[in-house]
């Protein structure tokens, strides 16, 4: 029984039967009166010896459910162990090993789904809290100004060119710039985070963060150009020949945003949830006049989301900080298949957002200037299920009804962007205008191409994209070492 | 210089002729066959000269500037209205066949912000340097941070 997962860790000082009866710890949050009237982070997070009690709730299964359940397959009990020792630095370095954005996946991962599902104590009560330990690790590592950085092979003087630095291109890039190649991460836009930065808003995942965590990319080695929109202002085809890149990661994320294909959707008012959060996020908007960047006013007005993913809670938790009279989230099927995370959609009730479940907009309605002044929906009740396995919604006929709104925001998912794909004539693509790539390889139609990520899987999670960020790393080491073997 | 003939007009005749760029379009038409017409500008002026052209199935192509916001795609607040379906001016523009397009619904959607331009451009008129100031010093605060102590309640 030498095998490493049945080492025994020694700074746990309870019996395992002490350790099932310790309830969770409650993360401290913001008051949810005043945090939906600002921009400020909802969870506070554990302070040390919070994290030190909810760790000793850890009973060290031989075969951790939570790393079975990690899509980057984080050591989730060496790193609990670390924290009872009060090495957090070294428990961050211990999360980096296999997670190059801990603070990140700490506070945006669906954990209900992953390693909190995986674990044991969820079976009877609850589970042990790892998003939040991980996330404590992080910020102990940043809040300290000092950083635990794992350690980093020998050079190879291959360099790799990753195509976007949202979670898929990041991840990507840290295993890389671990395994000894040289990277170069492109970005489209002026920062640098892809969805971190202009989807997923302040309240729930603060910018300096994700700043943050792209210095520790950088300080590990990894170079980052903005300002770069691949498949426009320069080809896959140029970076490959001309400038010398030994293999590509296309990470460039999901797309163009679906509409409803409504009547009155060109109306002054109606947004995709990506123009409203990209506004909100990226450009500050919710700081206008200090900020130029402009948003329509939701303040004192009624605003409707259409959706009911995460986009669509972001959303709607937005525009109740800035001043909404009303923020409702229109979903055409109920709670049960809303795809948001349950803590999201708890936060959102918290603070008042009013949910209609099982509607439909069918028109959108203006005034004679094109200015959205409210919404026409059709009631709907759930029939047979779909290719999804969800029930799908058929209209109730008779159960029309106008609603008023000023602001209508569609959060209804993504379809690819063409950019890569049109410029990139030998780049085999799927049936839908995403780009194929091997389920095992990540490799493209392409030698030395890879991609994943939503450019490949559609609109998914952040944490997803990192696994196929640390998969696609994997493959690449794979393919530059076959480089070299065939130049020997 | 690619064209045979290039004609000047400017609005205040401050320099080429004064007048509209309809006025010497007429003039051109009339005097010969036009085979091909490219209008790069102003919603109005594109629209008049889709107006002249399209009954004499003159093909002309035109370069819309929809407000855009990362211009890759990404968040489809430059869409148009192009024979009457929906199109994302950064992806699938900017160039836009003139007799297709909506020129209504792409002047009322650039109208979206008029007053909050209005205020960005007045705040900036009143103390340029201030403003310029103010920027450089927003790219190195992070907000939350400052606030998430003392949680603000604006």
């Amino acid at each position: 029984m030498s095998d490493a997962t049945q080492t025994k860790v020694t700074h746990n000082p309870l019996p395992n039967k002490e350790r099932t009866k310790l309830p969770r710890q409650r993360v401290p949050e913001q008051d949810a009166e005043i945090r939906a009237h600002n921009f400020c982070e909802v969870n506070l997070g554990f302070p040390p010896d919070q994290a030190r009690q909810e760790s000793l709730r850890c009973i060290e299964c031989p075969k951790p459910g939570c790393v079975m359940k990690c899509p980057v397959s984080v050591d989730v009990r060496a790193v609990i162990d670390l924290i009872l020792a009060e090495d957090y630095l070294g428990a961050a370095a211990k999360v980096r090993e296999d997670n190059a954005l801990p603070a990140i996946t700490g506070r945006v991962c669906p954990v209900e789904d992953q390693c909190e599902s995986g674990c044991v104590l969820g079976k009877k009560g609850e589970p042990v809290g790892i998003a939040y330990l991980e996330r404590f690790v992080a910020d102990w590592e940043r809040e300290s100004g000092q950083f635990g950085l794992p350690k980093t092979a020998p050079s190879t003087g291959k360099k790799v060119g990753i195509i976007g630095s949202g979670p898929a291109g990041l991840a990507c890039a840290g295993d890389l710039i671990q395994m000894g190649h040289k990277v170069h991460v492109f970005e489209a836009l002026h920062e640098l985070g892809g969805v971190l930065v202009y989807g997923i808003p302040e309240f729930r995942l603060p910018k300096e963060i994700v700043r943050h965590e792209i210095d520790v990319l950088r300080r590990r080695g990894v170079e980052f150009e903005t300002n770069v929109v691949v498949g426009k202002t320069v080809t896959v085809d140029e970076l490959t020949n001309d400038e010398g890149f030994d293999a590509l990661f296309i990470a460039t994320g999901a797309g163009l945003p679906r509409f409803l294909n409504i009547p009155g959707e060109h109306l002054n008012g109606v947004y995709s949830a990506n123009e409203f959060l990209t506004r909100e996020n990226l450009m500050r908007a919710y700081r206008f006049p200090e900020y130029d960047e402009p948003l329509y006013p939701c303040k004192d007005r009624d605003v409707i989301v259409v959706g009911g993913g995460n986009t669509a809670m972001d959303a709607v938790r937005s525009a109740l900080r800035l001043g909404a009279k009303s923020a409702s989230i229109y979903y055409r099927r109920t709670e049960i298949e809303m795809p948001a995370r349950v803590e999201e959609v708890h936060h959102a009730k918290d603070e008042g957002v009013h949910f209609e479940m099982l509607v439909n907009p069918v028109e959108f309605l203006g005034d004679e200037k094109g200015n959205l002044t409210a919404v026409r929906c059709i009631r709907q009740e759930l029939g047979e299920p779909d290719d999804s396995g969800r029930r799908s919604p058929v209209p109730i006929k008779g159960s029309e009804f106008v609603a008023p709104c000023a602001v209508a925001i569609i959060a209804a998912g993504t379809s690819a962007n063409p950019l890569i794909q049109s410029t990139t004539p030998d780049l085999a693509i799927t049936k839908r205008g995403y780009i194929s790539a091997n389920d095992d390889t990540l490799a493209t139609s392409k030698p030395g191409v890879f991609a994943g990520g939503d450019i490949v899987t559609g609109g998914a999670t952040v944490i997803l994209a990192m696994g196929a960020g640390r998969k696609a790393a994997k493959s690449i080491d794979d393919y530059l070492k076959g480089l070299v073997q065939i130049a020997n | 210089m690619v064209s045979d003939e290039t004609h000047v007009v400017t609005d205040d005749g401050s320099y080429g002729t004064k007048g509209l760029v309809t006025d010497k379009l007429k003039e051109v038409m009339a005097a010969g066959k036009v085979d091909y017409v490219l209008a790069v500008g102003p919603v109005p002026m594109m629209r008049a000269v889709a107006n002249m052209t399209g009954p004499e199935k003159i093909k002309t192509i035109v370069s819309l500037n929809s407000i855009m916001v990362d211009g890759t795609g990404m968040c489809g607040g430059c869409r148009v209205l192009v024979n009457n379906s929906s199109q994302f001016a950064c992806v699938d523009g900017p160039e836009f066949d003139a007799t297709q397009v909506n020129f209504e619904v792409l002047m009322q959607r650039n109208n979206m912000y008029r007053e909050q331009e209005k205020m960005s451009i007045d705040r900036l008129q009143a103390d340029p340097a201030g403003e310029l100031d103010r920027l450089r010093l927003k790219n190195h605060k992070y907000e939350c941070a400052a606030e998430a102590v003392g949680v603000t309640n604006e």
